[in-house]
């Protein structure tokens, strides 16, 4: 056990590297900071909790570096988006912040912030579950069909709409291959501000079906775009909460050499499977945070009576960040067997990017077409 | 893979493996002479007495920590250091023990010149959850430059472990390019 000197509280410091590198590994392949998933398990670990989301928030800007020069090296970032995005994102994290306070100040802020990024995380799980079943039934039947598939499946077109709004200046966005209004990315930025600042998140978990669903970006690009948005945020958010002194720095540290290996794991991922395999693990990653928050909210409601609910809520926290990570690793298992030839599940092979030349060999689903082999 | 670009790899492998075991090396050094801690514990937010909580972590009210009142720069052992809202804390503070809780009397007290610490910790319940209050870090104030401090050092850490990370795997000749996009 290590005494932190500044937060006082004895951890396992191998515990933090060990969150640090499935933070890196999710954020690295969804595009979010985790702070909805880190912050709970720091403060389980026994760091309090106003030190917990400053501890987190340096964590990932540091975190969100790495993964973003892994991105890059991968072409997954539009800086046209990136840029234009950061001053509505920091403007509406503003009007977020006074949001809570005007919330604060009729006394409803702890419920108010509990219930509404409840609705937030469960409203857009069901919008992205759906919607990527969508995409995977519609590329299981393209492949069936013995169809070439595009990297990219979205079957929702309210982007389409968003990008004929001719409203100067139209930019283009070499990166993500659309040409859209900078207002648009301004006032998605804006919107996703103010959800991530009434929070107190960084928002990836926001603006990543944002860039997809409102935008009109990839999915690879949106998780790249996001990390650096991320990153920008990160930086205002450690700035903040160091003057504060919420910020054990050592504790940082372990958590950033776990990091930096789990970021590789994820980033490196995203090359071998379709955008609907990470919009499925984002979508799963809301439910479980969803799940996350609701349980310290009826825990909270009840007064506390209901303990259980307090142990399924660690249990919880604590197995989210292994459950994500696990699913991650076997879809890029799933990826460097169907590049070995070897079969998959039918229901992967669609997700997988191919290798050149070739298609991922689906296992045979009946008897007769496996006898037939 | 050409000698030269084989050379240039391991050239830039060795310059971010030097690069980031410099920052780290930087950091663990503000640590270990107490600079950061020093940053953090920086002034005092109130009146009071500037402690280090370990020396009395095991006092109770039936065997208490007496802790000798006196001025000192750096705190050795069992001593408490009067000091004034805005006062800089001396070194290896970790918390302010304020007036009113030793007028208080319940949890510290005040005997001639020295002060008697009971308990160090109090359990708080609050709504469906407990909480201890002890006096690390209670009523100190941060050095404003400690955000700046954090910021470069995340950064350049985070930059430094990025490109570290891309050399090693340029160097292993793990292929990691970039992918067209698109629907």
């Amino acid at each position: 056990m290590f005494t932190f000197p500044v937060s006082g509280a004895e951890v396992q410091p191998l515990l933090l590297v060990f969150l640090g590198f499935t933070a890196g590994m999710v954020g690295g392949f969804i595009g979010i900071g985790g702070g909805y998933m880190v912050t709970p398990a720091l403060i389980v670990f026994g760091f309090p909790g106003y030190m917990a989301s400053g501890i987190d928030m340096t964590h990932i800007s540091g975190t969100s570096i790495i993964t973003s020069v892994r991105h890059r090296q991968m072409g997954n970032i539009d800086w046209t988006i990136a840029l234009s995005m950061v001053a509505g994102t920091m403007f509406g994290v503003e009007v977020g912040v006074r949001l809570l306070g005007y919330f604060k100040q009729i006394g409803l802020s702890s419920v108010a912030v509990l219930i509404a990024s409840l609705c937030i995380m469960v409203g857009l799980f069901i919008y992205t579950n759906i919607e990527t079943r969508k995409s995977h039934k519609a590329m299981m039947q393209a492949m069936k069909e013995g169809k070439d598939l595009d990297k990219e499946e979205v079957s929702t077109s309210l982007a389409i709409r968003l990008q004929n709004i001719p409203l100067a200046p139209i930019v283009r966005c070499r990166t993500a291959g659309l040409v859209i209004s900078m207002w648009m990315i301004v006032g998605v930025g804006l919107l996703t501000g103010v959800l991530a600042g009434f929070l107190g998140v960084g928002g990836g978990f926001i603006r990543v079906p944002a860039l997809v669903y409102l935008i009109g970006s990839s999915t690879h690009v949106a998780v790249g775009t996001d990390l650096v948005e991320i990153g920008v945020s990160g930086a205002y958010g450690t700035l903040r909460h160091s003057i504060q002194g919420n910020v054990d720095f050592v504790a940082v540290m372990f958590m950033i050499c776990g990091a930096v290996v789990g970021a590789q794991f994820g980033a490196i991922s995203t090359a071998y499977v379709r955008g609907p395999a990470i919009r499925y693990i984002l979508s799963y990653s809301l439910m479980l945070a969803s799940l996350g928050a609701a349980l310290p909210l009826l825990n909270t409601l009840t007064g506390g009576t209901i303990r259980i609910l307090s142990v399924l809520a660690v249990i919880l926290t604590l197995g989210q960040m292994i459950f994500l990570c696990m699913f991650i690793l076997s879809m890029l298992g799933f990826a460097l067997l169907a590049r070995k030839g070897k079969w998959v599940p039918t229901w992967a092979a669609p997700l997988l990017v191919a290798p050149a030349g070739g298609r991922a060999r689906v296992q045979p689903a009946t008897v007769e077409e496996r006898s037939a082999i | 893979m050409s000698k030269g670009s084989a050379l240039r790899r391991y050239v830039k492998l060795l310059f971010w493996i030097v690069a980031t075991a410099a920052i780290f090396g930087f950091a663990i050094q503000t640590f270990v002479t107490g600079q950061l801690t020093g940053m953090y514990f920086y002034k005092a937010k109130v009146d009071g007495y500037a402690i280090d909580d370990k020396t009395f972590a095991n006092a109770t009210p039936e065997n208490p920590v007496i802790l000798k009142v006196e001025s000192v720069s750096e705190i050795t052992g069992p001593q408490a250091v009067p000091v004034k809202a805005g006062d800089l804390l001396p070194k290896n503070t970790n918390g302010v023990i304020s007036t009113s809780v030793v007028k208080e009397g319940k949890r510290v007290a005040l005997e001639n010149d020295t002060l008697k610490v009971m308990l160090p910790n109090q359990a708080t319940d609050a709504k469906g959850s407990t909480t201890k209050d002890t006096f690390h870090a209670k009523n100190v104030e941060t050095n404003p430059i400690s955000g700046i401090w954090n910021l470069i050092v995340v950064v350049l850490m985070g930059l430094c472990l990025g490109l570290l990370a891309e050399s090693v795997t340029d160097v292993l000749g793990i292929k990691v390019t970039a992918s067209a996009h698109g629907h």
